[in-house]
């Protein structure tokens, strides 16, 4: 066998310019494969981090019928009690968790004096900052708001009970007791809407769960863009408590988002969690969360498979053409070969083995090509600006073992199915007519 | 003695009195019973434009209230129709009547719907006297049910004549959202009241004026005009 082994390899070596133009097929074919395969993993990894570190958290736990209600009226689908369900979360895999509350309401600019709808996010900064770190690399201008610096109170029930002025006379500050640092952060859309600049007087207005109308001094601290293209355009964040104690509650959130370990299993995580949390609430998944992109990586895989296929028929087209040449070639070396008593059997292990040697020979030379474009791709970057993104965005493209050794699997077996016609006719050769052919 | 506190209540002045039947003398004058009366509307825009508006009311009760525009010409016909703790309003370009909300804004001004078809706040707030000044009182009114427009109210009320003369709206935080002032007060048959009504927005710095043209009370208001299905007949 080892000499078998040997006759095969040399065999490749003496058809130096056809095992050349095989090998290069190969190479060519395995580099586009994983080379595709690298961007898309790039780009569905940047993805993935912008959903599960930006935006959404890795899972978030809601009241069953958050999606059909928050939109409609949120302190429907409020989680009731927070502190319980942290509780029951207290999962080895757990790594942060953040409470939002979301209501709509109107946003209105004191400069500008322009009122827009808007849907308002209550954050904890801290504890967001620990779910999602990038949203802090999401801020354009200004900095994350700063939750610890939020004023409590905003009263004036205490302003100067005077005789009422005449009609017409100057109207008052809003809220004059309550300058206090109270924080929003907007999308970049707004912000060029009201034209405003980061420290101008904002004044949010929303209904409270009882349906009375409430409003909230803030300024402007920072401007937050997702870089996503489905991103929502009006879309403002707040401190949670604020935002709370304005909306008249003491206790609940609409959502808890969570970061787990990065090596956990998402849906495993789900499961457990699931099994956890009161029957009354639902764990999601940032794939669920964001169902378009997980649409869109759906789609890309698909068309990614599609090119796999015709890569892979292109490939062992253009072997087989090369394949069939060598065996047609050395028709009188096979009559040699059995005329030595090698079996039909053996013939066709020969050019398989030679056929596998050069699918070998060119998946890894593809592969080692591929690692190294990845890798300088990988470490620098490249940056691009999907339609309907005011920032570009960088993706960093990169593949796995597991793919590499599929790859490398596949261009051997291309290789083997090119050869297989090729040989077989080799092994069915009678020796006296293979050793008269010129 | 008991001659001395006859006296003392006879000389009782109307701003000690008590408080709720203050602002209930004052919801009677500004909304009485079987009354009509017709409304004109002009909303400033901070872009200094106007959009003036006239609109005729019926009411028979402080439950039942049912206004129809009169100008522009493109909202002739609008109606809206005030009964219990529904509001409506019927858009003559469709031919429907949409369910709407006391805090939405009445005509796309500053007075919501509330200020203008509403006007019985002592069902939905509890008054006390926050302040006796030398010439005017002040009431506060805190919402005592859930559907009450405003968390809080504030009211300046002349102690001379019993008018009003100021009203803050306030979230319950105590954020002044809007200030109501009253003015040029006239007779309209019978009735003595404000004909002239500022509503200034606090945070838009928006305002809207509302003038009483006319005023009827009592007046022949059918039942008929109160009921949903007869909106747009």
């Amino acid at each position: 066998m080892k000499d078998f082994l040997k006759v095969a390899i040399r065999n490749v070596g003496r058809n130096r310019r056809r095992s050349f133009i095989t090998i290069v097929t190969i190479f060519l074919g395995v580099l586009v494969v994983s080379g595709i395969r690298g961007l898309l993993n790039g780009f569905q990894g940047e993805i993935r981090s912008s959903l599960t570190r930006k935006i959404h958290g890795d899972l978030q736990v809601h009241k069953k019928g958050y999606q059909d209600a928050i939109d409609n009226d949120p302190y429907k689908i409020l989680i009731p009690d927070l502190t319980a369900l942290e509780k029951q979360i207290q999962i080895p895999e757990l790594v942060a968790s953040a409470p939002r509350l979301r209501v709509f309401g109107l946003l209105n600019h004191q400069k500008s004096q322009l009122t827009t709808p808007v849907m308002i996010v209550g954050i904890d900064s801290k504890r967001e900052l620990e779910v999602c770190p990038r949203l802090e690399q999401a801020v354009q201008q200004g900095a994350v708001l700063d939750s610890s610096k939020e004023v409590r109170s905003q009263t004036v029930e205490d302003e100067e009970l005077e005789e009422a002025p005449p009609i017409g006379s100057a109207l008052p500050d809003v809220a004059p007791k309550a300058q206090g640092q109270n924080g929003i952060m907007v999308t970049p859309s707004m912000m060029r809407g009201m034209g405003a600049e980061i420290g101008d007087e904002l004044v949010v207005l929303i209904q409270d769960k009882n349906n009375m109308q409430q409003a909230v001094v803030v300024h402007l601290v920072g401007v937050v863009d997702y870089a996503m293209p489905t991103a929502a355009s009006k879309i403002a964040w707040m401190d949670f408590n604020t935002l709370r104690t304005a909306a008249g509650l003491k206790e609940g959130a609409t959502e808890l988002a969570l970061r787990i370990k990065e090596d956990a299993d998402v849906n495993k995580v789900r499961e457990r969690l699931t099994e956890a949390v009161d029957p009354t609430l639902v764990v999601e998944t940032w794939e669920e969360l964001g169902g378009f992109f997980k649409d869109v990586m759906g789609l890309q895989n698909l068309v990614f498979s599609a090119i796999l296929a015709i890569v892979f028929t292109i490939v062992i087209s253009g072997i087989v053409n090369t394949s069939l040449m060598t065996v047609m070639e050395r028709t009188r070396e096979i009559g040699t070969l059995m005329a030595l008593g090698y079996r039909r059997r053996q013939i066709m292990s020969l050019f398989l083995i030679e056929f596998a040697a050069i699918g070998v020979a060119g998946g890894l030379a593809g592969l080692a090509a591929a690692s190294v474009v990845l890798g300088v791709l990988g470490k620098h970057g490249i940056v691009f600006a999907l339609p309907g993104q005011s920032t570009p965005t960088i993706i960093y493209p990169y593949t796995t073992v597991f793919f590499l050794v599929s790859v490398l699997g596949l261009a051997v077996l291309a290789a083997l199915l090119a050869g297989i016609v090729p040989a077989y006719r080799a092994s069915r050769l009678r020796p006296v007519e293979a050793l008269r052919a010129n | 003695m008991k001659y001395f506190f006859l006296l003392l209540s006879f000389c009782t002045p109307l701003w000690a009195a008590d408080a709720t039947a203050v602002v209930k003398k004052i919801e009677g004058f500004l909304a009485p019973t079987k009354s009509k009366f017709t409304y004109a509307f002009i909303n400033h825009r901070t872009d200094g434009t106007t959009m003036d508006y006239e609109v005729s009311f019926q009411m028979k009760d402080s439950n039942h209230s049912h206004g129809y525009f009169v100008k522009p010409e493109r909202e002739k016909g609008r109606e809206v129709l005030r009964l219990e703790d529904d509001l409506w309003t019927y858009m003559p370009s469709v031919g429907k009547a949409v369910h709407i909300a006391d805090k939405d804004s009445f005509a796309g001004g500053d007075f919501s719907n509330a200020d203008i078809l509403r006007v019985d706040w002592t069902s939905k707030y509890s008054v006390t006297l926050l302040k006796d000044l030398t010439n005017q009182a002040i009431y506060e009114l805190k919402a005592k049910s859930k559907d009450a427009a405003y968390a809080k109210m504030r009211l300046w009320v002349d102690k001379k004549s019993g008018m009003p003369v100021q009203q803050k709206f306030y979230d319950s935080q105590g954020t002044l959202l809007k200030r109501l002032s009253y003015g040029e007060v006239k007779k309209f048959g019978k009735v003595e009241r404000p004909s002239f009504l500022l509503m200034e927005n606090v945070i838009t710095r928006q305002k809207s004026e509302l003038r009483v043209l006319a005023m009827e009370s009592p007046a022949d208001v059918k039942d008929s005009r109160f009921r949903v299905d007869n909106l747009g007949k």
